[in-house]
């Protein structure tokens, strides 16, 4: 598997490695939200670690968390005032979570480490891979919890509707996964799925072998400690 | 001479750190001034649609400041402000109460402009712990008669800041309001038009600003943000008892 398709599933930075949660949790409960503060995490992301990678011999490395933490702020900041100029509705909708863009723990991790030890071509690379991976996750999570949730795929920005109303779940929507408590629900669910995908993988392609006589024995020694308790 | 080293040592970190801070700084100006026309221009081109859509059949005039001239206390222990005259009546004598009513200002006659407005800043401050403040108004007018007033109002509710509009008849009775800039999250996408529906043709004293009130009005059940619900009355309620203050005078 490549680097960059490893970044989308066996290492994404949300189900697998439990970075960035707090937007996943908080914006993913519409679609076009969750796909605002993705392309917003994703932008960020290039634009931190190719910024860093080029300073990285100017920047001290006494000064390396300040100096991550103003070329990240900086950037956040043009991208909201760009926002607020050419798309006033998405940048209203988005609010507060904008500006949080600038402590993600995913762009500040990245920065202020793999940035500093490459150069700007892999650096950019890296932070595309990883700002996918993310936007992936924030994509998948809102899109289940906005049908299941509320009965809708929300796709533009730029109106109060836009949206796919899908019949019977838009009329009797799961409410709870559009709470907060689904969004753990969900990225827990999800979680499992994609921790379990090599294993499942491995399954499938026939390359799974069959449980061993040990594990057999460990197998009905849990069951025989099962049934005495 | 170490000692010397050293602090250039020291030095040298922070005026790399200090330039890329500038750096940072300067392309955030450059961005904010490039786009801040833009912004200007919609934001005209919003209030010239949110008045026309407010003044109905009107005609709003001209904007006029809200000098604060006298405040009072409300039933809830707040001040708000009651009382706004336009620049042609700043030498009027007035008094002001903050909140704990201890402290009392007055304006004399022939105050100079600077202080009338000093005095208003900190009206304005006081105004905002009351949660409602009347910014500006625009006369509106049908033909040569006075119809009432829009508002730009200000206020505070469960996610901070909020901004309205809204527009009353001479007496102080809401026609219509429009919730122009919050931070507040109505539960389920609830439209902001429902939410305010609940306050229209009242006056002051008939809006639903307390806990109670705004259950008895089916608020919590509307909405589900009954603090941001309150936030929204009471800055309404400054706007009526302001509006029915000017009366039909216009002043």
């Amino acid at each position: 598997m490549t680097t960059q398709a490893k970044n989308l599933v066996s290492e994404n930075p949300v189900f697998i490695v439990l970075i960035g949660l707090c937007p996943a949790l908080a914006i993913t409960g519409r679609l076009i939200d969750a796909l605002c503060v993705g392309a917003a995490v994703l932008i960020v992301m290039a634009g931190s670690q190719l910024t860093i990678s080029v300073l990285r011999k100017f920047i001290p490395e006494k000064m390396r968390v300040p100096a991550v933490l103003l070329v990240v702020c900086a950037l956040v900041t043009v991208i909201d005032l760009l926002l607020n100029a050419f798309l006033p509705s998405l940048s209203a909708r988005l609010g507060i979570f904008l500006p949080l863009v600038a402590v993600n723990c995913l762009i500040l991790s990245r920065a202020g480490s793999f940035a500093f030890q490459n150069n700007s071509g892999v650096s950019l690379l890296d932070a595309l891979g990883k700002g996918a991976g993310f936007f992936l996750a924030l994509a998948l999570i809102a899109l289940i919890r906005e049908i299941i949730g509320s009965g809708t795929i929300s796709f533009s920005p730029l109106a109060e509707g836009g949206a796919i109303v899908i019949p019977l779940l838009s009329t009797v929507p799961v409410a709870v996964v559009a709470a907060p408590a689904g969004a753990f629900l969900i990225i827990g669910l999800l979680m499992g799925l994609f921790n379990s995908l090599p294993a499942i993988k491995k399954r499938i392609s026939g390359r799974l072998p069959p449980p061993s006589k040990a594990d057999q024995g460990t197998q009905a020694n849990d069951e025989g400690q099962g049934g005495q308790a | 001479m170490n000692d010397r080293a050293d602090f250039k040592k020291m030095l040298l970190p922070v005026l790399k750190t200090g330039a890329i801070a500038a750096a940072a700084v300067l392309v955030i100006l450059l961005v904010g001034w490039a786009t801040s026309p833009l912004v200007a221009s919609r934001t005209i081109a919003e209030q010239t649609v949110q008045l026309k859509l407010l003044a109905a059949d009107g005609e709003p005039g001209k904007s006029r400041i809200a000098f604060p001239l006298e405040m009072v206390k409300n039933e809830f222990d707040s001040v708000i402000l009651s009382h706004c005259s336009d620049d042609g009546e700043r030498n009027l004598v007035s008094a002001c109460y903050a909140p704990d009513q201890n402290s009392r200002m007055s304006l004399l006659p022939g105050l100079s402009d600077a202080r009338q407005a000093d005095l208003s800043r900190i009206l304005v401050k006081i105004s905002f712990v009351s949660r409602g403040a009347v910014l500006k108004y625009f006369p509106v007018k049908k033909g040569t008669d006075l119809a009432g007033y829009i508002l730009e109002l200000s206020g505070s509710g469960f996610g901070g800041k909020l901004d309205l509009i809204a527009s009353y008849q001479t007496d102080g009775t809401l026609n219509r309001a429009l919730l122009v800039k919050h931070a507040e999250r109505f539960p389920g996408g609830t439209g902001t038009d429902r939410l305010l529906d609940l306050f229209y043709g009242k006056k002051a004293a008939g809006m639903p600003v307390t806990t109670a009130m705004l259950e008895n009005s089916g608020a919590d059940a509307v909405s589900g943000a009954t603090e941001s619900l309150r936030g929204i009355g009471l800055a309404l309620k400054a706007g009526s008892l302001y509006a029915a203050r000017i009366g039909s005078d216009g002043r």
